[in-house]
């Protein structure tokens, strides 16, 4: 084994020929996997508080609340591509940046002077780019199971783009995925869906209401390429 | 040529006083068939203080209270405005003496008037030269910090009489309930410029609210107030019929501010200006709060027929800009 394993040796190394007992070239550590997807993003509602009209009497305290309002994002849609890279097994690396529309709404109720309740509405977009770690709980390659956190900015812009606010964005998700195809030729050789949902911290951005900050739910789908 | 417009601007117990301004969120005046805002084109606005006491009040304790409301409305971020206490005089408030002059006045005969102010205009320019103000010692008044029950506080009145000595008319965001002796109760407000005051004690006006702050912003408003702050512009019609003199209401749901204006043209045409950006909610209500008479002259035709109407969407106020026109349809009562 010994005399063989110097041959080879001797036989890649020509230039440098030396004692069969030389150490020999170290193999090329293997590329780490990465994958790249897309993902369609689906938004649910979130409440952004209450908020009243309200005038103050003699003491300076609320005296008379011309109309209440509750406030909120309302469901979304959107996309956002990713880049994955695998930092040891099981544990991945991910940045993302997203475009998705929503809606600003409030509801508009007890009015002072008896109009009717009804709700108003603003299109708003928000741009957002971030990292997030990913971690397959039990992966049987195929199909995996996942736990997904992450973080970053986002800016926020309402009607016309006219006006905008940056905020910060954090998601925690669980979610599935799996693989259409595998070790297949070509460019890449995974190919599968990842669905996942999500909880989603918003800090900051357009605000509408008492808090600046919500949570509310959301869901992703992706189709992934590994290579 | 100069002449004296008078008690265009007038705070009551409970009831208002036909101006003959035409007093909007900004009072106006005629230059010729144009109306023009009345502003201050030469600042330090230079003031004297009659030299008389009423009793309760010293004249000096009177200018040093005028002082504090002078610095409620200049003291505004983004707001250029500089005022000088001239002395005190022997001048009366009210006389045609192209000084302004500011101080306590015997008016029984006006018994729900707690004090008014009035101009002199140059009416070829619409160029503000004075402007007087007096509180009327037929009411008991108070200098005290946290007030006093029975006395109506001093700095409160003299706020509110400041804001239309710098060209802010009256605003309507507040809400009053038709006593059984005559004149109104206030329910609620927001607004120191809304006509009607608070009861004896109240010194809750002494602080100016964020429509106050957009009218002075708007009047007075700095360079940089033009980038940071917008606008929400639009029409009010009813049956295709511009509405005129609805009282049109932005409330930002993220502040709680509310700002006000009116429409200001046959066509139901409306602007408010210097607001911060963000969402707002816009409401329309007839002018239904208060005498008409203490906003618009008699004449102008102010339609209170229709009922309260939001607009159907959230408006979007940029910094620096306006929300392009929204069209607001109302219904007949």
């Amino acid at each position: 084994m010994t005399a063989r394993t110097c041959l080879v040796g001797v036989g890649l190394m020509l230039a440098t020929a030396g004692p069969c007992l030389a150490q020999t070239a170290p193999a090329a550590a293997p590329r780490r996997p990465r994958e790249v997807a897309v993902r369609g993003l689906f938004s649910g509602p979130a409440s952004m508080g209450s908020s009243d009209a309200s005038e103050l009497g003699a003491s300076g305290a609320t005296n008379l609340t011309l109309f209440t309002t509750s406030n909120g994002l309302g469901v979304g849609g959107g996309v956002e591509l990713l880049l994955g890279w695998q930092l040891r097994p099981g544990l991945w690396f991910e940045v993302a940046g997203g475009l998705l529309k929503t809606t600003l709404r409030t509801r508009i109720t007890d009015d002072f002077e008896g109009a009717a309740d009804q709700t108003l509405s603003s299109g708003a977009t928000r741009f957002s780019a971030e990292g997030a770690l990913l971690w397959y709980l039990k992966d049987r390659g195929k199909t995996a199971w996942f736990v997904r956190a992450g973080g970053g900015v986002m800016r926020e812009a309402a009607g016309d783009l006219s006006l905008a606010s940056t905020g910060f964005i954090a998601n925690g998700s669980i979610g599935y995925r799996h693989w259409w195809r595998m070790n297949a030729p070509g460019t890449f050789p995974r190919m599968g869906v990842r669905v996942e949902a999500r909880g989603v911290l918003r800090a900051g951005g357009v605000t509408l209401g008492s808090r600046s900050v919500t949570f509310g739910p959301a869901g992703a789908v992706a189709l992934v390429f590994g290579y | 040529m100069r002449r004296a417009l008078t008690a265009g601007v007038i705070v009551l117990v409970a009831a208002t006083v036909a101006p003959p301004l035409r007093a909007y969120l900004k009072i106006g005046t005629f230059v010729g068939d144009e109306v023009v805002g009345i502003q201050w084109t030469n600042q330090p606005i230079r003031y004297f203080v009659t030299d008389r006491d009423a009793p309760g009040v010293t004249a000096t304790q009177f200018q040093a209270t005028l002082a504090a409301s002078f610095a409620s409305w200049s003291g505004q971020p983004d707001v250029a405005l500089s005022t000088q206490f001239g002395g005190f005089t022997g001048l009366e408030p009210t006389e045609n003496d192209v000084q302004t002059v500011i101080g306590f006045q015997s008016h029984p005969e006006l018994d729900r008037t707690l004090g008014a102010t009035t101009f002199t205009i140059d009416d070829t320019t619409g160029t503000l030269l004075a402007s007087d103000i007096f509180l009327n010692t037929a009411f008991q008044w108070s200098v005290a910090p946290n007030g006093q029950s029975n006395r109506f506080d001093v700095q409160s009145i003299l706020t509110h009489e400041v804001g239309h000595l710098l060209g802010l008319g009256h605003s309507a965001i507040g809400e009053t309930q038709v006593q059984t002796g005559g004149g109104r109760a206030v329910l609620g407000k927001r607004a120191v410029m809304f006509p009607i005051a608070y009861p004896p004690g109240s010194i809750e006006d002494r602080a100016v609210k964020a429509d106050d702050i957009a009218g002075i912003t708007d009047i007075y408003g700095t360079s940089a107030a033009q980038q940071e702050l917008g606008a929400i512009s639009g029409r009010v019609t009813l049956n295709g019929a511009g509405v005129f003199g609805a009282h049109v209401l932005a409330f930002n749901p993220a502040t709680g501010d509310m700002v006000g204006g009116f429409t200001l043209t046959d066509a139901g045409d409306f602007v408010i200006a210097a607001l911060k950006p963000g969402h707002y909610v816009v409401r329309v209500e007839p002018l239904d709060d208060a005498d008409i008479d203490g906003f618009f002259d008699e004449d102008s035709g102010v339609n209170i027929n229709f009922q309260v109407t939001y607009y159907a969407k959230l408006v979007v106020v940029p910094a620096g800009g306006a929300s392009g026109t929204i069209q607001i349809k109302v219904k007949s009562k």
